[in-house]
């Protein structure tokens, strides 16, 4: 903490081609670090601070410095020392805060632009402290935490700067105002603070992602909630805390469903704001780590999840979704998945290129899209004690009869239905990419054939000594490049698909379990 | 002469229904409470249908406990009441909840909080005569008896001539209910799957005698084998094989999928490399 608050570099005053002194300051001192000449015994050395002034100087000398200060000291706490050659004088700022331009008036003041730097490092650790004081009085919290809400803080003060699509995706704001805000460069202050987080993001480093740890409590309210409202698909939020290579969700709360209609914007805003409010209050854990959704048979690879990923990212550091299926549930077995993009996609959608050049160069193909974490659930041990207190007795009488169940039919139906679906889609992306060939080669050819019929006039302007003409002609719609379409869609299709392969693969492993263990009990 | 009179609830409440959902949750906030507060309180949201409460979810409430005051968060708990109302406008208020063993003097107060509450939230005449007086749910966190108890309570009013004397809490039967897929949620820790192959195979150590037969079981199986189906060989093995046969076809087909997938993105590939001089035709 306390090399972040240091200076990075001292600032030089010099005075006719020779170094006068050095000097830095932090939020609450300025330092002036003065070279001594070296044949002089110490004891000569003397400094006198005053409320406003500076002395420094050979004891039996004119003094080396004499000057005013820049802006008032407080004597008590200001003081000096001798370090080595250099005599190194702390000067207390009676006014914290505020931006020295120079130690002295009137002279060694730095240049406009590094006032502005100078201003915008102090402003920066005041603004890191405060969040450390915040922090230290709530216990619990964990550094990669503030970062967290710090980045939603950012939201609070500027809404104009996330222009998320839908309200679901935007991260939740927080309302905490700090009177930073009071500062008049609002605007540059934000840019500058949200380039320093992404600095100091970018400096640590991030553990992957290894495992999602779900409390028992989040699970059953996804599960709730999307069993209440199926076959409509519902959307919620998760909460809880990004630690190292875990993240853990403790809680959730679910999204009203939204109908078509603008003013519901405001309301749904309005909404997550009073839920993560009333929240904090009772002491949940208040930062957005994801959300959640349900899905039909799993179909849920469309561009939206794409887009609404690429909005939480944008905010916080590491987010995932949750995907619930209530259809495969009800077949006995729990359909819960965790879904993060991979960064390699990610910073191909930040440039939004999707053409097969770039998609090659990567070596991205269409497994690379998402990635899937496991799901780990824990319990804190009182609800574990409650749990195993009300656990039926008789495990034989409780057990899973859903799983025996021999007609499949209809939901191995449905999933088929889907895969023929999406293989119509598939084709038609495929013809897509065909026709944009065809059309490639057509134009190659007939840009050939221009260029030949250029070339022979030429010949014949140069037989008659006239110029000859240019070999490209940019203004002629053969030249016209034909926009490669977008990969994107084909491959989510392609991982649709192979997402309903694997359903289907699933179940009909299971029915054969089912049929043979049908063919034992007969034959007995 | 004033004659103790005991009012019985306008409808008859006979039992309540708990999700573990709320259990879950009041244990969270419980182990979440801050440091001055005994116990936590808070709203319970369900449904009411035939006499029987249903208790499907439920929100914790800040409140401020001393020796002789209570003081709750009202403002919180109606907030909370109106964003749960925007998910799930069937979720109405039917009660709430305290850890902790028993009955307390505050916790009547708070209940008259709840009785008006209740009055307040709904809406039309119809509704109100139906509206059953809100219950009490306590969940015993600190397992005083060596068990986890948790009771619900309904409020009877105790009164002597005109003035109402006190309330009496008369304890409801609860029981706990879970849904298929709440239930397989709830196992806690790695998932124990109860297969029927692994209960064949125990019916078969308990005929080898390794196990100490229990014959409640053993009875509960040799019943479920009994009653299989008897069909006659001959249409079984039709039955069985015509599935089997499907089964297999649907695997091919999947296989074949896969391939055709994995096969059409090679080709895209070569496609590009080849460029624009040569024309491949791709084939789906």
């Amino acid at each position: 903490m306390a090399e972040k608050l240091a200076p990075d570099k001292r600032h030089s005053f010099t005075h006719g081609g020779q170094k006068v002194f050095e000097w830095d300051q932090t939020l609450d001192e300025v330092n002036i670090y003065v070279d001594l000449p070296a044949n002089v015994p110490k004891k000569l050395f003397y400094c006198k601070i005053q409320s406003a002034h500076i002395e420094v100087g050979i004891k039996g000398n004119p003094p080396y410095l004499n000057h005013d200060l820049a802006c008032p000291v407080k004597t008590d706490s200001s003081f000096w020392t001798l370090e080595d050659e250099i005599m190194h004088v702390t000067l207390q700022k009676r006014d914290k805060g505020q931006t020295w331009s120079s130690p002295i008036l009137g002279q060694g003041s730095l240049d406009p632009y590094s006032v502005d730097l100078e201003q915008k490092r102090l402003m920066l650790q005041r603004f890191q402290e405060e969040e450390y004081a915040y922090a230290s009085c709530q216990s619990g919290y964990s550094p990669s935490r503030i970062q967290v809400s710090t980045s939603l803080r950012l939201n609070s003060l500027g809404p104009a700067l996330t222009q998320g699509p839908s309200w679901e995706a935007r991260a939740p704001i927080e309302i905490f105002y700090f009177d930073l805000l009071a500062l008049a460069n609002y605007s540059e202050y934000l840019a500058m603070v949200r380039s320093f987080l992404q600095a100091v993001s970018s400096e640590e480093v991030t553990p992957p992602l290894r495992v999602v740890q779900m409390e028992g409590l989040a699970v059953l309210k996804i599960i709730k909630h999307c069993n209440e409202f199926s076959p409509a698909l519902v959307t919620g939020q998760l909460l809880g805390l990004d630690v190292g290579s875990v993240l853990e969700v403790t809680n959730c709360f679910p999204f009203p469903t939204r109908e078509e209609d603008e003013e519901i914007e405001a309301d749904g805003a309005n909404y997550q704001l009073e839920m993560m409010r009333c929240l904090r209050e009772v002491n949940v854990d208040n930062n957005t780590v994801g959300w959640y959704q349900s899905t039909l048979l799993g179909s849920f690879q469309t561009v939206e999840l794409i887009e609404t990923f690429m909005n939480y990212q944008e905010n916080i550091r590491r987010c995932v979704c949750i995907i619930y299926d209530p259809s495969r549930s009800s077949q006995g077995a729990l359909a819960l998945k965790a879904l993060k993009l991979t960064d390699s996609f990610m910073d191909l959608h930040r440039n939004n290129n999707f053409t097969g050049e770039k998609l090659r160069e990567k070596k991205l193909s269409w497994v690379d899209i998402f990635e899937e974490i496991p799901i780990k659930v824990s319990n804190s041990a009182l609800v574990s004690a409650f749990m195993t207190e009300l656990e039926p007795e008789s495990p034989v009488a409780q057990c899973d009869y859903d799983r025996l169940k021999l007609s499949t039919a209809p939901y191995v139906e449905r999933n088929l239905e889907f895969l023929i679906d999406c293989m119509e889609d598939l084709s038609a992306e495929q013809n897509k990419f065909q026709y944009y060939y065809r059309n490639l080669s057509r134009q190659q050819a007939q840009q050939q054939a221009w260029l030949q019929k250029r070339r022979v006039e030429n010949m014949a302007r140069k037989a008659a000594g006239e110029e000859p003409l240019p070999e490209e002609d940019p203004s002629n719609p053969i030249f016209k490049p034909i926009p490669e379409p977008s990969r994107l869609d084909s491959y989510l299709i392609t991982n649709q698909i192979s997402n309903y392969c694997n359903q289907i693969n699933g179940v009909a492993g299971q029915n054969f379990n089912r049929l043979y263990m049908m063919k034992a009990l007969h034959e007995n | 002469m004033a004659v103790l009179r005991i009012f019985p609830p306008p409808s008859p409440v006979l039992s309540a229904r708990l999700h573990p959902v709320v259990l879950f949750s009041i244990c969270d906030f419980y182990v979440r409470r801050p440091d001055q507060a005994d116990r936590v309180i808070g709203t319970l949201l369900g449904t009411v249908f035939g006499g029987v409460v249903e208790i499907k979810n439920s929100y914790a409430v800040p409140h401020n406990e001393s020796a002789d005051q209570v003081t709750l968060d009202v403002e919180h708990h109606r907030n909370m009441y109106m964003s749960h109302l925007k998910v799930n406008p069937k979720e109405v208020l039917v009660g709430w909840y305290s850890t902790g063993v028993g009955v307390s003097g505050g916790s009547a107060l708070i209940h008259d909080f709840y009785v008006k509450e209740l009055k307040d939230s709904t809406k039309d005449i119809r509704e109100a005569q139906n509206s059953v007086p809100p219950v009490h749910l306590t969940v015993d966190t600190g397992f005083s008896n060596g068990e986890a108890s948790i009771k619900a309570y309904m409020s009877v009013n105790l009164s002597l001539g005109d003035r109402s004397l006190a309330a009496l809490f008369q304890e409801i039967p609860l029981d706990l209910r879970m849904i298929e897929a709440e239930r397989v949620g709830s196992l806690h820790g790695p998932f124990t799957f109860r297969c029927a192959a692994p209960r064949l195979r125990c019916s078969m150590i308990y005929q080898e005698g390794q196990v100490n037969p229990d014959n409640d079981i053993g009875r509960f199986l040799s019943d479920t084998l009994a009653s299989v189906p008897k069909i006659s060989p001959v249409a079984f093995d039709k039955v069985f094989n015509d599935r089997v046969q499907d089964n297999l076809a649907l695997v091919y087909l999947l296989s074949l999928i896969r391939a055709q997938l994995s096969i059409a993105e090679k080709l895209n590939a070569a496609a590009q490399t080849d460029g624009q001089q040569t024309t491949m035709s791709i084939s789906t």
